[in-house]
């Protein structure tokens, strides 16, 4: 199985010892990823050298079609580009800070498989501040301590996403992922790792009979067509399956918040809102790019206007997932494969056409 | 003691004459066929946006890329290299492309995001600034754009935004950049003519074999070609600025004294952009792995049909707009073109691009309003300049023809050339209605149009009947009962049994507003094709 490292970079898997769980997660669904003879492969085999690439999308919503401020408040049912984010206003209704995340609740999982410390640990990590209750995180009534680790995963994930498939339940029940005091990761019904890694190997299919650009359309409702994020990773994969070559989601695997884009002004002085050496910490990625804030400083204006919605600033807003590529001839040699992980990662599609 | 002075008197003599030797090897031509003349030092003077301060003002002398991208920013990981082109799908050599150059970072605390930009050409070989070599630069303590060129071995300055009266002159730069500002026609996505995430370049990938890519996409600028989504952001945000700039500079006293030129953007198409459906029409003539037909239905885009961004609001422009949510209720499934319907569209149009039967590379390639149009009736609205019902009055009118509407355009005789502005009676709100009745531009307007004998002018009766409210709605009740009853139309004449008749109609309209964009004085000349590549065509 290769190494995949911990996606935030923060150690909290390791010392919560929840590493190999969550690499046994990650491995069932790069294997499930190769499977239909495409151009996906698993990640030991393509020498470590060969050229990356971030497929990027901004984080706004193309498909909602609703103004920004319905956006905002109607997260788990608007917010479908991989990233979603939490909008804090202070006393005068002003916006004050806003919370993007793209991280992946099969992190937390593996997390909760080890126990309830381990996950607390976990949620206190990205939000410092939390102190959440097991009934929060976990449900009313469940115990963690008697709960099996399968038990405590899956009561997590239903505290914590909306299920999927419908009909969809438009509430997270955990305030410290429903936005009510925190957001903690991904819960939108089609900002799966298993939606992400469908759509990698459904679109790496090599398909010469139509252009790249067509494959999004053509795997159906794996390939959410008229999003900003699914047709860019469709194309992509297809492009370089036709090239040919193979490819596989790099490690450490997920979206990556890259930069925001805009002319960024305190004032009237113009600052470089992605140095964090020169932003005044006003924007601030975190957890490996998987977690991004953006604190409203007095004046902060972009595009010389005020920051009012969140969904304003995911207009602005470039993320993307890395891929690493090589000619087949260049694969390295396989080795004999581990015993097959057992984990289960719900592989859901990214609409229900 | 004096021989000291005397030294140092000619040291300084001499300094000051080196820097007016270099400087002065820019000359002045505004027009291309003028012949370049000196410029003063108090001409020189005024030059301050980054490509005169850190590149001409020393090394006008210079005229290679290299080193006016050195100059500007030596850190090439921080220039971006964007590419357009109307037959950009075609991959047969040889042939040349349009480059945009961009620059981040900060010179001497000057930002250079958005504020200075290179356009050169390049082969499939070669990067050819032995041609020419173009360049704006924006000037933040003078509000003003500054236009350069390279050709004929020097460089000239060709004018600044703040010249107005060279708006639209042939010859000059001010024939395309028509406000004075940064152009991109292909605004928004999907960016038809540009290398975009809508539309990779093949032979530019570094990831193909080399006897499928263009040797030049092996040059060192290509490690930092970019999609025209972020070069779609700098210019809007030049766009934003500049608008702020004009509004600011136009508030004085509490009074906008350039009525008719702020507000031209709101009755006027000032400009285009070109918009088009999210999908490819694979009926481009010149695409290299032709298809017979589009790969999934059609969306006809939005602001086709009205001005969707300002009357909608939302969706890609990020404006908020007037929030009259069944503007932005054309793309629904029952409404798309099916692909076979589209071929069928394309073919009995007798559609040609590039001298051959086919259709733009994304279908159904429109004209629409102009971001800096729309930009600046948001600014307006948002900075209680222009009241959002005043706005409204204004869409009503010729609703269906969101560019170059004769209609709306008369109408701006009626704008006062000044107005007072109080944003206090707004109370933080665009829509407040006592507001718009109070305000001076309504006031006025309407006294202006009732002066006026408006026999024979359905468009002023109606704008004046709106802004009085005369059948009991407001004007954004007005405008809103208006989209609905089209959307309610466009909808049941696509769902009924005349769709194949109803998407002839509109497909003929499409054609019909490019024409009329191409044969425009003014807008006409963003064109650089002769009529045969912009837009598909009969």
């Amino acid at each position: 199985m290769f190494n995949y490292t911990d996606p935030v970079g923060t150690g909290i898997l390791a010392t919560q010892n929840a590493l190999d769980i969550f690499r046994d997660l990650l491995e069932s669904v790069y294997v499930f990823a190769t499977r239909d003879n495409n151009a996906f492969e698993k990640l030991e085999l393509i020498p470590p050298a060969s050229p990356t690439e971030f497929i990027e999308w901004p984080a706004f919503p193309i498909t909602a079609n609703q103004d920004d401020l319905t956006i905002d408040s109607r997260r788990f049912e608007f917010q479908d580009e991989y990233v979603e984010w939490r909008v804090e206003r202070d006393a005068t209704g002003d916006v004050s800070i806003i919370t993007f995340t793209t991280e992946f609740p099969e992190y937390y999982q593996a997390l909760a498989e080890v126990g309830e410390d381990a996950l607390f640990e976990g949620i206190r990590d990205a939000i410092p501040e939390a102190n959440p209750t097991t009934a929060e995180v976990f449900g009313a009534g469940f115990d963690p301590s008697t709960a099996s680790s399968q038990e405590r995963s899956e009561a997590f994930r239903s505290q914590n996403v909306v299920p999927f498939p419908p009909p969809f339940i438009d509430t997270v029940p955990n305030p410290w992922n429903n936005n009510e005091k925190g957001i903690l990761c991904l819960a939108q019904p089609f900002n799966t790792l298993g939606a992400l890694f469908n759509l990698a190997r459904v679109c790496s299919i090599p398909n010469n009979a139509i252009p790249a650009t067509g494959q999004c359309a053509a795997v159906g409702n794996l390939c959410g067509e008229n999003r900003n994020s699914d047709p860019q990773i469709c194309t992509r994969a297809q492009e370089v399956a036709q090239i040919p070559r193979v490819l596989s989601l790099q490690d450490p695997v997920g979206v990556v918040i890259l930069r925001l884009r805009g002319t960024w002004r305190i004032g009237n002085n113009v600052i470089d809102i992605n140095d964090p050496n020169a932003n005044n910490g006003i924007w601030r990625i975190s957890r490996n790019g998987r977690r991004a804030t953006l604190r409203i400083a007095d004046q902060l204006t972009v595009n010389n206007e005020p920051i009012v919605t969140g969904a304003q600033i995911s207009h602005l807003l470039d993320v993307g997932a890395e891929v690493i590529s090589a000619p087949p001839g260049d694969l390295l040699p396989s080795i004999a494969a581990a015993a097959a992980s057992t984990r289960q990662v719900p592989m859901s599609t990214r609409s229900m056409q | 003691m004096r021989n000291l002075i005397a030294t140092l008197v000619l040291i300084l003599f001499v300094t000051s004459n080196v820097d007016l030797a270099f400087a002065s090897q820019i000359k002045k031509q505004i027009k291309g066929s003028d012949t370049p003349q000196e410029m003063t030092q108090a001409e020189l003077n005024e030059l301050n946006d980054p490509i005169f301060r850190f590149f001409l003002k020393n090394n006008s002398d210079q005229v290679s890329l290299e080193k006016i991208e050195q100059a500007l920013q030596p850190d090439a990981a921080k220039r971006s290299l964007f590419v357009v082109d109307e037959r950009i799908i075609d991959p047969t050599r040889p042939q040349s492309r349009r480059a945009v150059i961009s620059f981040e970072g900060f010179r001497q605390g000057v930002s250079l995001k958005g504020n200075a930009m290179l356009s050169v050409i390049f082969t499939d070989t070669a990067f050819r600034d032995d041609a020419f070599i173009e360049g704006w630069g924006w000037d933040e303590d003078s509000g003003r754009y500054n236009y350069y060129r390279m050709d004929n071995g020097s460089w000239k300055f060709r004018g600044s935004s703040n010249d107005k009266s060279l708006f639209g002159q042939e010859g000059t730069c001010f024939q395309c950049h028509l406000n004075g500002a940064p152009i991109m026609k292909e605004l928004l996505i999907p960016w038809n003519h540009w290398h975009s995430r809508s539309s990779k370049i093949s032979y530019f990938d570094q990831l193909q074999p080399s006897n499928k890519r263009w040797p030049i996409a092996s040059n060192s600028r290509f490690d930092n070609l970019k999609g025209a989504a972020a070069l779609d952001s700098m210019v809007r945000s030049s766009i934003a600025n500049f608008n702020s700039v004009r509004i600011k500079s136009s508030l004085k006293n509490g009074s906008i004294n350039d009525a008719k030129t702020l507000l031209k953007h709101l009755f006027v198409t000032t400009e285009f952009n070109m918009i088009s459906a999210l999908q490819k029409s694979n009926l481009h003539p010149l695409k290299a792995q032709p298809a017979p037909q589009p790969s999934q239905p059609v969306a006809i885009p939005n602001s086709f049909f009205l001005n969707s961004a300002i009357i909608g609001g939302g969706g890609f422009s990020g404006f908020q707009g007037l929030g009259i949510d069944e503007a932005n209720s054309f793309q629904s499934t029952p409404l798309r073109v099916q692909p076979a319907e589209y071929k069928t569209l394309v073919q009995e149009a007798s559609l040609k691009i590039a001298n051959q039967a086919g259709d733009a590379d994304f279908s159904w390639l429109v004209p629409e309003p102009s971001d800096i149009d729309n930009h600046m009736i948001e600014k307006l609205m948002s900075e209680f300049v222009v009241p959002a019902h005043f706005v409204a009055a204004v869409m009503t009118i010729d609703l269906k023809n969101p560019v170059l509407s004769e209609k709306r355009a008369s109408l701006l005789e009626f704008i006062p050339a000044a107005f007072t502005v109080s944003s206090a009676g707004a109370s933080g709100n665009r829509f407040n209605l006592d507001w718009f009745k109070s305000h001076d531009l309504t006031k006025k307007t309407i006294a202006k149009l009732e002066a006026e004998d408006l026999s024979g002018n359905q468009s002023a009766q109606d704008f004046l009947a709106i802004l009085k409210m005369t059948k009991g709605k407001t004007p954004l009740e007005e405008l809103q009962s208006k989209v609905q009853a089209y959307a309610s139309d466009i909808n049941s004449k696509l769902i009924g049994a005349n769709r194949a008749n109803e998407l002839k109609t509109l497909f003929e309209k499409a054609i019909s507003i490019r024409k009329k964009v191409l044969d425009d004085d003014l807008l006409g000349s963003l064109d650089e094709t002769e009529g045969k590549l912009l837009f598909p065509h009969k």
